[in-house]
């Protein structure tokens, strides 16, 4: 039984490897130079492949994404009101930081699936087309660039005509 | 005599395991065919199917088995992207859906729609749709809602356009 243990414990441990999500994880790449860890980090990615819950990130996130003020470039939108509204009309509102980042800590997301998502910024609002059904992270589907399966980033001002 | 049949048992048991094992090779040319519902009456059931499960994080995405494409979600074409302001689905797109529902399980496809839509269940489509099987997205289609019964009528092959016609517009929740 001794002789099995080291076996048993290896077992365990990879039991608990789920390579998938350290494939995502490491997909995401180092963080940017000059910005540490914590609020600012990673405009524009997924937030919860690593504050999804299976870290690495703490804390874990309900819901998280960034909004950029321009479609076609990557300013922050500091102090956009991301409002979000599910299919019973009940209504969550938050707002973004210095980085475009906002997040809604777990546990705190008081609205159910399917969830539609409006952008205020600067008297302006823009309305998602479609609601959010199950993604957790606005970078899920709306990467950089737009691609077939990408839309491209949350955007806050509509281009100038 | 029980020597006789030990004899016996010892010649038909090569004989028996030879026959049980013995099958002849696949026909090459043999293929599973499928019926589905109609073709024609497919892409008002198409916009339905998108605006409720075609989501670029549901079935808008490479990775689901049915995969559905449209204007607001997963793309066919290369050069095309999702959400563009009076973007339209392709007929290439509507043509790739209808494959996608209809080859999921041709053989039970086939089946109801031989048989005029009946029973319906029988299908993973519906099961899914009414989450009557686990479905990560739920009660996508309600068994009974405009979606459930335009998905339904075609599979019947007696599209009610009117209803899936309604059945495609989502309209945005109003704040309580």
């Amino acid at each position: 039984m001794i002789r099995l243990a080291p076996a048993l414990m290896a077992g365990l441990l990879l039991g608990c490897f789920d390579p998938v999500h350290t494939d995502d994880v490491d997909a995401l790449g180092p963080e940017a130079a000059g910005v540490p860890e914590g609020p600012l980090h990673r405009p524009g990615q997924p937030c919860t492949v690593c504050h999804g819950g299976d870290g690495p990130g703490s804390p874990t996130f309900d819901l998280a994404g960034t909004v950029f003020e321009l479609k076609d470039q990557r300013l922050p939108a500091f102090g956009a009101n991301v409002l979000l509204i599910d299919s019973l009309g009940s209504t969550q509102a938050v707002g973004t930081n210095e980085a475009g980042n906002f997040w809604i800590p777990e546990s705190e997301l008081l609205l159910g699936f399917p969830i539609w998502a409006s952008v205020q910024f600067d008297g302006v609002t823009i309305e998602m087309k479609t609601p959010i059904n199950r993604a957790r992270s606005c970078g899920e589907c709306h990467a950089d660039p737009p691609a077939p399966s990408a839309v491209g980033h949350v955007y806050a001002r509509n281009p100038t005509p | 005599m029980i020597t006789k049949l030990v004899h016996a048992c010892w010649l038909c048991g090569p004989i028996l395991v030879a026959g049980a094992c013995w099958h002849s090779p696949p026909d090459a040319d043999q293929r599973t065919g499928v019926t589905g519902p109609p073709r024609a009456e497919f892409e008002p059931v198409s916009s339905v199917l998108q605006a409720h499960c075609g989501t670029l994080d549901c079935h808008g995405n490479v990775a689901r088995n049915m995969r559905l494409y449209s204007a607001d979600g997963l793309r066919l074409a290369p050069a095309d992207v999702p959400g563009v302001d009076g973007g339209v689905t392709t007929f290439a797109e509507h043509e790739a859906n209808y494959q996608a529902v209809v080859n999921l399980e041709p053989e039970r496809m086939t089946q109801v729609v031989s048989e005029s839509g009946t029973d319906p269940t029988r299908l993973t489509l519906i099961r899914k749709e009414r989450n009557l099987e686990y479905h990560a997205g739920g009660a996508a289609l309600p068994a009974g809602s405009d979606g459930d019964r335009c998905v339904t009528s075609w599979l019947a092959s007696a599209t009610d356009l009117a209803l899936c016609e309604r059945a495609a517009q989502i309209a945005r929740p109003v704040p309580r």
